[in-house]
């Protein structure tokens, strides 16, 4: 990808992150919620995440997924 | 729709008679009227299903001044823009035929031409001069055309069966081609189930003189190096889809001379192609649907809410499992394959309710789940890439309960499940991600084969799939290369055959498929692979396009395979009265392909329940038996699929042969 939005991630970032919000949950079971995240994001931003980020912890909510992801793609 | 065949000799003059038998073996493919013309080097051969300029464009077709003839089953969707062109380059034009537009775009641009039609053909061009036929077929495999080689040419047709109308064709199985069905589902081109018999590829072209034959590709599928797509922007590429769909649908509603229906399955991809057709066109739509007496199977209630909302005329066959085992041998008679599920019979019951109700046009949503990643195939290779990043990892094998709902319901099952299932082989470098756990599973039905196939094939040649892929398919999303392996296997050989055109023209029937428009199919293969499958949601983009028109209820349902009952169509109630014979141990010492014991035991095991509650694996073998038996006792110990009988009246006739064999 090149270019970069406003707030410092690569174009389309934010759109494929809200599409993918809006779609229903895994069900109610936090752990496979956060894989389902995962599968997302190493898809669509070609990172992958170590075993501990794939916690609920790391993987709940827009802020903390998206400072992950500007962790990965700032090779950090 | 037609059917076409011929025959060419460089040696003796080609036998008219035989030609005639050729058309009759295809009669069910053009009921309308048949034609040849012969040659000293050819006799090209035609039956017609008139669906465009039906008074004027009967074939074989010949150009002004008689060198260039045609024989030609399809359609090229966008003649009339090719004829307006054509026009401007001082080309003059007989009839109101997509067939003339062919002839003079040959003329024009040679094999150039075929890029150029947005259409689905298979096609024979005969230039008298320079005594050169040429074959070809549209990109994807709508239409079927087979050749085989004789000692003073090439005899070539739609379907097979014309093909064994010469008894001089030899007549037995080639094991490779057994092999591949019994793994990939379905043979791979230029490859077929008989020793002898080719397919040309979808794509390509062949040229045959003198000189043999030359077979070369005028498209490939491709895909763009991963993040290097054209476009990104999610909402740019779904209104680029919609507008691509929306014209594929309004070209292939109306660019016909007799009415066009539409199928409606109950899922997404006809709901859309019937949507679009209802609401772009002012036309009534006529709709058909498939139902099941197997409530697992029926899709009732979703068909007829679309129907609703649509304001349809609709039409509806429920298929009980006694009527799968009725018309079954008569499926594999049109299949002229093995097939490893019963589904093709239903569709063979839905096209005579078309037939039955006047209608020789359909729009269906065939080509959808490869073109926009439907299939679970590509589910499952998203969970087995992210799995393979570090296959000892228990949170990453937990992606395989998100696949399927029941899994998540049966947390209990679903870990031993998935381990053995989606967990093998996990070889993030395999370019066969996607599909090693099906081929896999496919080929336990190969511990049935005789010992002597399971030595014939020890020593046959590897005819890898995988190998032919691309050297530029490394660099592409994973998502790209399961879709190219699933368009090159399943789509022509299953999906568009077995399941496609061969029920379809039992019942002379065109299909017409929106998806396979060349104009959708590129601009999907262009996209990022995320915005087909978005984490684990299929056909993403497609929901997006089109969800101002669809309902809700059909967008966000889940995925229902189609499916129809297997062994337990055949085995229920007694079992299908056919099956004892063409499974006596006579019957499969004669065949050659399988083990009469291993046999015997599999049909007690799955006898005892009547068929039902049969693993996958099992319900597989079953239908590998009793498919492969009905082609071995139709085409290689039978009349070769069809009895004689005269080619569709009127009869056309362009003999250029007098009675003493001499050119007139």
């Amino acid at each position: 990808m090149s270019g970069r939005e406003d707030d410092g991630f690569p174009p389309g970032t934010l759109q494929a992150l809200g599409a993918f919000e809006a779609l229903p949950a895994a069900g109610e079971d936090p752990e496979l919620e956060a894989v389902k995240i995962a599968v997302f994001l190493e898809d669509v931003f070609g990172v992958t995440l170590s075993e501990s980020e794939l916690d609920p912890r790391t993987l709940t909510g827009r802020d903390a997924v998206l400072g992950l992801l500007r962790r990965h793609l700032d090779g950090h | 729709m037609c059917g076409i065949c011929g025959v060419l000799s460089f040696g003796p003059v080609p036998d008219r008679d035989l030609v005639l038998r050729m058309m009759g073996r295809i009669a069910h493919r053009g009921p309308d009227g048949s034609g040849y013309l012969r040659d000293r080097r050819i006799a090209l051969g035609h039956v017609r299903l008139a669906i465009v300029d039906t008074a004027g464009g009967a074939q074989p077709m010949g150009n002004e001044d008689g060198n260039l003839w045609i024989s030609f089953n399809g359609e090229i969707f966008n003649y009339v823009e090719l004829r307006e062109q054509l026009r401007g380059l001082g080309h003059r034009f007989r009839t109101a035929s997509d067939t003339e537009v062919i002839l003079h775009a040959w003329e024009e641009w040679g094999e150039d031409c075929f890029p150029r039609f947005n259409g689905q053909w298979a096609l024979a061009l005969w230039d008298r001069r320079a005594e050169r036929l040429v074959l070809s077929r549209d990109r994807l495999g709508v239409r079927p055309l087979y050749f085989t080689r004789t000692p003073h040419g090439v005899s070539f047709a739609s379907e097979i069966k014309a093909l064994f109308a010469d008894p001089a064709v030899p007549r037995q199985f080639d094991p490779v081609g057994l092999d591949q069905t019994f793994t990939y589902w379905s043979t791979v081109a230029p490859r077929t189930v008989f020793a002898g018999i080719e397919q040309l590829p979808p794509g390509h072209v062949a040229t045959i003189d003198r000189h043999g034959i030359r077979t070369s590709a005028y498209w490939e599928i491709a895909f763009p190096e991963r993040g290097h797509e054209p476009e990104h922007d999610l909402t740019a590429t779904t209104r680029q889809l919609r507008e691509r769909l929306v014209e594929a649908a309004r070209l292939r509603f109306l660019r016909s001379d007799v009415p066009v229906g539409a199928y409606l399955s109950g899922g997404l991809d006809s709901a859309v192609t019937a949507s679009v057709v209802a609401q772009y066109t002012q036309a009534p739509l006529h709709t058909f649907s498939l139902r099941f007496a197997d409530q697992e199977f029926d899709e009732g209630g979703y068909q007829q809410r679309m129907s609703a909302r649509l304001g349809t005329r609709h039409e509806e066959v429920v298929v009980r499992r006694r009527d799968i085992a009725e018309v079954f041998p008569q499926v594999i008679r049109h299949t002229e394959t093995p097939v490893l599920r019963s589904a093709p019979a239903p569709m063979y019951l839905l096209s005579k309710l078309v037939a039955d109700s006047g209608y020789k046009v359909v729009v269906t949503g065939e080509g959808a789940d490869e073109v926009l990643a439907g299939y679970d195939i590509f589910r499952e290779l998203r969970v087995r890439q992210f799995w393979a990043r570090d296959p000892g990892s228990v949170r990453r094998s937990r992606a395989a309960e998100l696949l399927y709902p029941w899994m998540v319901r049966s947390p209990g099952r679903a870990p031993a499940f998935a381990r053995s299932f989606f967990g093998r082989n996990l070889d993030p470098q395999d370019p066969a991600l996607s599909h090693r756990p099906r081929w896999d599973s496919t080929m336990a039905l190969k511990a049935l084969l005789s010992a002597d196939l399971q030595a014939e094939l020890a020593g046959a040649p590897v005819d890898d799939v995988v190998a032919a892929m691309p050297k530029s398919s490394d660099d592409w999303d994973a998502l790209g290369r399961a879709q190219w392996l699933e368009m090159t296997t399943l789509l022509p050989g299953y999906i568009l055959s077995s399941q496609g055109d061969r029920m379809l023209m039992a019942h002379s029937v065109e299909g017409r498929f929106p998806f396979l428009d060349p104009g959708v199919v590129e601009l999907a293969a262009g996209m990022p692979g995320w915005h087909k499958l978005f984490g684990l949601e299929e056909k993403y983009v497609l929901k997006q396009a089109f969800a101002d028109l669809i309902p809700a209820e059909i967008i966000e349902r889940p995925k229902q395979p189609y499916r129809a009952p297997d062994a337990a169509s055949f085995l229920a109630d007694g079992g299908a009265d056919w099956l004892p014979e063409i499974t006596s141990p006579q019957a499969l010492r004669a065949a050659g392909v399988f083990e009469p014991d291993r046999v015997a035991g599999l049909l007690a095991k799955a006898s005892r329940r009547g068929g039902a509650d049969l693993g996958n694996t099992d319900n597989m073998r079953v239908m590998a038996v009793l498919s492969t038996q009905l082609v071995h006792a139709f085409f290689l110990d039978g009349d070769g699929g069809a009895g004689d009988q005269p080619p569709p009246a009127p009869l056309t006739a362009v003999d250029l042969i007098d009675d003493d064999g001499s050119e007139s």
